[in-house]
């Protein structure tokens, strides 16, 4: 295994891990990447598998519209259970993209050098869950064509939303999130779009990616100001990694139903959506890497780094479970520790079992490199990851709905197809966007890229040249 | 139709109204089914009723037309449009008479409520009688004559009236449901002379035929049994139900609740033996699950210890017969044979229509012998008619000697019991059906003419204790239908009169003024005027009798029912009654007060049994019975006694309309002439197929876990004592449910200086009858969703029974609780809405704004009592035009998307402010009924003001028993509830085990 040439995670406290393999210089990163965009031949399985999703995407719709003429009633929902699968998406997706913003913002700050060749991938697929997730609360409503009271705009009512709400929080919450974390994405993709314009050989290849590139040059100027900005992007974006979430969980933690009003929530919240997040770019990259020949630049180190993640937020949201249970006792109210005992052996025992499997049981073996290096083991254990993930919000949400303080009104809820189909369509556009930006964005990203490599470094001033820096490099060097 | 030709302007609008010119010469300016005035209510032909009825009302204030006179029960100065009035009439079912209000709005009725001048009522309704006002409105209702099956007109049926002349000796027979109209009553009589050797026979599935012969042989005379529960300190019922289905079921539940008040110590005691939970079994304090064959032997027995042990004389029982059945009944009979011989002149043994004449026969003597004649039940002798029966009938139609049949109401062809073919009897005769709707009956009849409703047509009643009742129209007939006494008038009179005349007639002869109207005598003017207004003409009630017990009681057996010999028991249906509300979309989707059943019946069969026989909830069975049989879904009930099955009529019928139609399933096919209520010889069989049924609690089967937690959370909920331990510590009640640190509010307390709503609901004496849930249903336009929407969970209901089984499955007590929205000062939901939509008003209602809902029901998901019902889809879309005319134009209809919930009836409580207003003084405390409270027979739900510290809900927040439903979440709900106090036997409570220790936490 320390032979292969493109395992790079042995540890050798001597000298930095090669963080790209395979002998390439910043010329060959730049062809490697470009290409994709614009030279090699789209690959048959990109058509077969967008037909796919984009098929998935228009059963979505077809949904959407059929809830909108028809009724919120076409879901399962009932009763006690008023917030069923429409807000379980939400959650997920939303938690799904946390991975970007915490690779990109992050461990930007934290001065991670490997997160350069998956930041911009992990970046995509942030934009894409939050779109995915964005979608949900807004068809959940009664009266979908009254959504935006939601928002404090001037109306006929002179009213304001209510202040109070953590749905409202919600708006500001996600919307703050969605805004600057595209705007992040943009901004780190500027360079990029400037190669692929330069590069572009016909005319709208051309005029899309100049104007996508807003006329950079590559100049000092640009340079600096564009460093400045992705810093200050990166200080934006780091809270609101963090705030997200809590303030979703907030919707959960601050009503009084029993299994949703505990305070552990925001952190809790937060592990999950990492840990569900990373699980995400995993099972996307596994294959994007395979299929386009990036594994000198998505190594088995980074594969590894991000599963340590996995272990680490998965171990934390175990934790969670344990306090959790701990608390409902401890706490001494009577309708909680029920909440929980009913979690685990009541009607929904299924799927609480399920989650307990996929999310504690899943990551903790990734304690061993073996299988933190095994690419279809990992794979494997991705997809076990966003199965438990989606199931802990399912749990959260209906059973502690569906038998609250009365038992009159307990009940069980049952999912319809249009609850399913609804679901599998949202899982279709979003993939449905990660294969168009495969297609036709920087999926990697090269000015980055091009900063961790050894021709970076270790060469006096002649041979540094304009365009090829990027400032993730010590001060020191260049004083010398 | 109208003779009255001198009033030209009537003239015109009763042509608007409907004539059959009139719709004649509509058909013609607009052939080609333009407005198709006939098979279907158009919005111009709505618009012309309306106006007519409008006009109708309006006429009153300046002129006394000969014919249509609506006198108002509440007059206000001419007519005001937009102001809804009322008006006294009576509903009659079966042998049940209510006196009624119905509230008109704009000349369409829309709401029926008790009389609260009429005793038998007193402002109090029942489930049906609420109900009838939808079916006014049904789309399904027949529009026009049928001869053949094809579309005729009311001439034609006049012009073959006449043909009746030349009718054979005997050639006619009448058929009629329990009718107690006076009227009718004179016309049959009349009709029986015309025709020699005509008869009359009647059929009514659910009847009190026992009980009758049973007074036919302690008294030799016919009588109506006439109850005062309130005087009743010690109430055994057998199998009786006497709180619901005795005709005066709501006297009987006042008195009881009278007779139940644990702040003065005035605690009477219930003991109820049954087969099947019913609410006075729910409401017993000692209730035995017994076997309907074997409740004879527990009055035998009951007898047998108050002649042997208790020195209680019977001489007119058989005292070998009682000897020898002495050892026969449960373990506490001693204990309450005791009881009652302590309450000589204060108890009351009632015993059920499903028993035998015999039992009834012995029941009598036994509330002689203890005294309680003239103090808990008197006897009122009555002039019985001498019908025939529906056996009687199909022989003579079977033998020929019937020519023509005239069917009045009803549907024989499906209501008769299974060894009875009246559909195939009856095509050996021409056949007359009038019926509101065109039934299995009228599908097979020659000729089908469309009846009116009780509220489109004149007509009178006898309530149970002999009131004259009357029965006045408030619309005109929507679809032209004619009344009972319209057709039989055709038969009768050489002249055809209106119901209107004959009606009047009646009460001429009845008020002694002879047998025909005088004219132009204002006394007797001003005596129909006032009987209309009133609804019933006063002091025409009479006084029950003492009446010495004179016949012998001697024999009587157990029979004990089996595995292989199971116990069928066939009762009538709380929401389709026999089979007459089958397409009353409120009733089917009202949940049975039980099993929480809609749209459905089941056969309901013990948790024992269910072990024994392996069928479960929902599993289809088959029942068969002497080679009849017919396959049902099972429904398992706690408290069934173990060997019985009870299955409930009126299901099942193919020829219901759109509402009706795959309802349930048909039990008549198990009823046989001999056994009308049941009989032993039941087999059940499992055939592995499962059936859906739509349960409005417990949707699911619970799990262990899930059912432990009930029986530990109940206590804290429904919170409850015995007498006993209320008098050692009159605040027991707050020491129950979840213990909580001091409750602190996150936000400053709003104070509520004005008026401050609340309610106070009894659960000492809240029966469950579901009156309330029928009251806020048509009072607040509460959407009906169907059976497939109620088994996912979405029923619309305001109010809702929350009903709780405590204990051993196999013996639980029962528990009632209404919970509707509480109001809550700290409210949950008000929080947690992004778009402020629901809110606190001045006086602390907390309201829906319905026009600025998202729907993003997080307030639902908040609410503790999930008392928030969300419009999944536009529940009013395919309510047609007539159906519409039942709404309630006060109360907002919701549109899809929407939160709605209970508010406290706010347009009452609007209207009584208008009133304080213009009377220029404050709201009283009174003034303010809403409709759950307005209905309610034991006068459970007090509504008042808290700031006024001498309302009635302030008295009851003050008293000891009052508490707060989840009191440890803080939210200082404005309804609040009083502890229920029961009253057990000490010795029995003593020896029965399931009692103990269910109020310890």
């Amino acid at each position: 295994m320390v032979n292969d040439p493109l395992n790079n995670t042995a540890d050798d406290p001597t000298k930095p891990t090669e963080l790209v393999l395979g002998g390439h210089t910043f010329t060959t990163v730049t062809e490697k990447v470009s290409d994709i965009v614009l030279e090699r031949k789209t690959p048959r399985a990109w058509y077969i598998a967008f037909a796919f999703t984009s098929g998935l995407t228009a059963i979505l719709f077809a949904m959407i519209a059929y809830l909108f003429v028809t009724g919120v009633g076409v879901w399962g929902l009932n009763n006690p259970v008023s917030w069923g699968w429409a807000i379980v998406n939400f959650v997920f997706w939303v938690g799904i993209g946390h991975a970007g913003t915490l690779i990109s913002a992050i461990l930007f700050l934290l001065r991670q050098k490997w997160r350069t060749s998956i930041n911009r991938f992990a970046e995509a697929m942030t934009i894409f869950a939050v779109i995915c997730a964005g979608i949900f609360p807004g068809i959940h409503v009664g009266r979908v064509w009254l959504v935006w009271w939601l928002f404090p705009i001037p109306n006929y009512q002179a009213m304001w939303p209510n202040f109070r709400s953590p749905l409202l929080w919600d708006v500001f919450a996600v919307g703050t999130y969605a805004t600057v974390s595209l705007l992040f994405w943009y901004t780190g993709m500027v360079p990029d779009f400037a190669t692929l314009r330069d590069r572009a050989k016909s005319k709208i290849q051309q005029i899309a990616y100049g104007t996508l590139a807003i006329g950079w040059t590559g100049s000092h100027r640009h340079w600096h100001r564009y460093e400045k900005a992705y810093l200050l992007l990166a200080g934006l974006a780091t809270p609101l990694v963090l705030s997200v979430h809590s303030v979703v969980s907030f919707d959960f933690a601050t009503a009084q139903v029993p299994g949703w009003h505990t305070s552990i929530f925001p952190p809790y919240f937060v592990a999950g959506a990492v840990f569900s997040g990373f699980a995400m770019v995993g099972t996307c990259m596994i294959p994007a890497r395979q299929w386009f020949g990036l594994k000198e630049f998505i190594t088995l180190h980074h594969l590894d780094n991000m599963n340590k993640i996995i272990l680490a937020t998965g171990s934390i949201v175990g934790f969670a479970y344990a306090t959790e249970f701990f608390i409902a006792w401890y706490g001494g109210n009577p309708n909680e520790s029920f909440a929980f005992v009913n979690r685990a052996f009541g009607p929904y025992a299924w799927a609480y079992w399920i989650m307990v499997s996929c999310n504690v049981i899943t990551p903790q073996l990734f304690w061993f490199k073996k299988i933190r290096t095994n690419v279809p083991v990992m794979f494997v254990m991705y997809i076990f990851v966003n199965i438990g993930m989606w199931f802990e919000r399912f749990v959260i949400t209906v059973t502690s709905l569906s038998r609250d303080f009365l038992p009159s009104s307990w009940d069980y809820f049952d999912p319809t197809l249009i609850d399913v189909l609804t679901f599998a369509g949202s899982f279709g556009l979003f993939f449905t966007l990660v294969l168009l930006f495969i297609r036709f964005g920087p999926i990697l990203a090269m000015a980055e890229i091009k900063t961790v490599m050894p021709d970076a470094e270790a060469h006096d001033d002649s041979h540094r040249s304009v365009g090829d820096y990027h400032g993730d490099v010590p001060e020191t060097r260049g004083d010398k | 139709m109208s003779e009255n030709k001198n009033n030209k302007h009537w003239r015109s609008l009763e042509q608007l109204a409907d004539s059959d010119k009139f719709r004649e010469q509509l058909e013609n300016e607009f052939p080609g089914g333009i407005d198709t005035p006939v098979s279907g209510l158009s919005r111009r032909r709505f618009m012309q009723i309306m106006s007519a009825s409008v006009a109708m009302t309006t006429l009153v204030g300046c002129r006394w037309p000969e014919e249509k006179i609506v006198p108002f029960a509440k007059r206000p100065e001419g007519f005001k449009p937009g102001t809804p009035v009322q008006f006294a009439t009576a509903f009659e079912m079966g042998h049940n008479v209510l006196g009624v209000l119905a509230t008109s709005y704009d000349g369409r009725p829309i709401k029926i409520e008790g009389n609260p001048d009429f005793a038998l009522s007193n402002g109090a309704t029942n489930t049906f009688a609420q109900a009838s006002v939808l079916n006014l409105y049904d789309s399904d209702r027949s529009r026009e004559v049928l001869h053949d099956g094809n579309s005729a007109s009311w001439d034609e049926f006049a012009e073959y009236a006449k043909t009746f002349k030349g009718l054979k000796k005997g050639g006619l027979a009448v058929l009629t449901g329990a009718t107690t109209s006076p009227s009718v009553k004179t016309q049959l009589q009349k009709l029986s002379k015309r025709y020699k050797g005509s008869k009359v026979y009647k059929w009514e599935p659910v009847c009190r035929a026992n009980e009758m012969q049973g007074a036919m042989q302690s008294f030799g005379t016919p009588v109506k049994t006439q109850l005062d529960l309130s005087k009743a300190k010690v109430v055994v019922d057998f199998n009786a139900n006497t709180l619901q289905d005795h005709p005066t079921a709501l006297q009987n539940s006042k008195g009881f609740a009278k007779g139940r008040d644990p702040e003065s110590g005035h605690m009477n005691r219930l003991y109820v033996f049954e087969n099947s939970f019913t609410i006075t079994g729910g409401m017993a304090d000692h209730r035995f699950p017994t076997h309907a064959s074997e409740i004879e032997a527990e009055v035998w027995a009951l007898a047998a210890d108050l002649v042997f042990n208790n020195g209680i004389n019977m001489p007119t029982v058989d005292r070998h017969h009682l000897k020898k059945n002495h050892h026969l009944g449960n373990e506490h009979i001693g204990a309450i044979a005791k009881d009652l011989a302590h309450n000589k002149g204060h108890s009351l043994i009632q015993v059920g229509t499903d028993q035998p004449a015999e039992i009834h026969a012995l029941c009598n003597a036994m509330n002689e012998a203890l005294g309680n004649q003239g103090s808990t039940i008197s006897y009122l002798p009555f002039d019985k008619p001498e019908f025939g029966t529906v056996k009687e009938l199909t022989a003579e139609l079977d033998a020929g000697n019937i020519n023509t049949l005239l069917i009045l109401g009803g549907d024989p062809a499906y209501n008769t019991p299974a060894d009875i073919n009246f559909a195939e009897s009856m095509s050996k005769a021409t056949t007359i059906h009038l019926s509101e709707k065109v039934n299995a009956t009228s599908k097979l009849a020659n000729w089908h003419v469309p009846q009116t409703h009780y509220l489109e047509s004149w007509g009178d009643a006898m309530a149970w204790d002999g009131t004259w009742m009357s029965v006045q129209p408030l619309i005109e007939p929507l679809f032209g239908g004619k009344a009972v006494t319209e057709i039989l008038s055709l038969f009768v009179n050489r002249k055809p009169k209106t119901s209107f005349d004959v009606a009047r007639e009646s009460f001429c002869s009845m008020a002694g003024f002879g047998r025909r109207i005088p004219k132009d005598n204002p006394v007797f003017e001003k005596k129909w005027r006032e009987y209309v207004h009133a609804g019933f003409y006063a002091g025409s009630n009479q006084a029950g009798q003492k009446l010495a017990v004179t016949g012998t009681v001697k024999t009587g057996k157990r029979i004990s029912p089996d595995a292989g010999n199971l116990e069928l028991s066939i009762v009538r249906d709380q929401s389709v009654y026999d089979g007459r509300f089958i397409d009353n979309a409120w009733l089917q989707e009202m949940p049975d007060f039980m099993t929480k059943l809609t749209w459905d019946n089941a056969a309901i069969i013990s948790p024992a049994l269910s072990k024994e026989t392996g069928l479960k909830h929902e599993d289809m069975a088959k029942l068969s019975i002497d080679g009849r049989t017919i396959e049902m879904p099972i429904y398992v009930l706690p408290g069934q006694a173990h060997y019985s099955v009870t299955v409930n009529l009126g299901y099942g019928q193919e020829s219901a309309g759109a509402v009706g139609k795959g309802s349930g399933f048909n039990t008549y096919q198990l009823m046989s002439w001999g056994a009308l209520s049941g009989a032993t010889g039941l087999q059940l069989e499992k055939i592995g197929k499962k059936y859906t049924l739509a349960i409005t609690q417990d949707h699911h089967a619970i799990d262990e876990s899930g059912a432990a937690e009930i029986q530990k959370r109940v206590p804290g909920l429904v919170r409850e004592g015995d007498i006993e331990q209320y008098k050692n510590d009159p605040h027991f009640v707050d020491h129950m449910g979840v213990h909580s640190p001091p409750l602190n509010s996150l936000w400053k307390e709003k104070e509520y200086t004005g008026y401050k709503w609340g309610m106070a609901v009894d659960l000492s004496v809240c029966t469950g009858c579901n009156a309330c849930l029928m009251g806020c249903q048509s009072e607040n336009n509460i959407a009906v969703v169907g059976k497939d929407e109620v088994s996912r969970g979405r029923e619309m209901a305001w109010l809702r029974l929350d009903r709780y089984f405590l204990g051993d499955e196999d013996d639980p007590k029962c528990t009632q609780q209404p919970i509707n929205c509480a109001q809550c000062e700290l409210a949950p939901c008000e929080e947690v809405c992004p778009v402020a939509a629901t809110m606190h008003t001045e006086e602390g209602l907390n309201t829906m704004v319905y026009n600025r809902c998202v729907g993003t029901r997080y307030c639902s998901n908040n609410c503790p009592y999930k008392v928030r019902r969300f419009n999944w889809f536009n529940n009013f879309e395919d309510m047609t035009e007539t159906q519409k005319l039942v709404l309630n134009p006060e109360v907002t209809v919701r549109a899809r998307g929407v939160m709605e919930k209970c508010t406290f009836c706010v347009q009452r409580i609007e209207s009584a402010r208008i009133e304080s207003r213009v009377e220029g003084r404050d709201i009283r405390d009174g003034d303010i009924t809403p409709a759950c409270g307005q209905t309610c027979p034991t006068d459970a739900i007090v509504f008042g003001d808290l700031n006024d510290k001498d309302s009635r809900v302030s008295k009851l927040r003050e008293a000891n028993r009052s508490y707060d439903l989840l009191n440890y979440l803080n939210l200082k709900p404005r309804t609040f509830y009083m502890a229920r106090i029961r009253n057990p036997n000490p010795e029995i409570e003593g020896l029965a085990s399931s009692d103990s220790g269910h109020n310890e936490h």
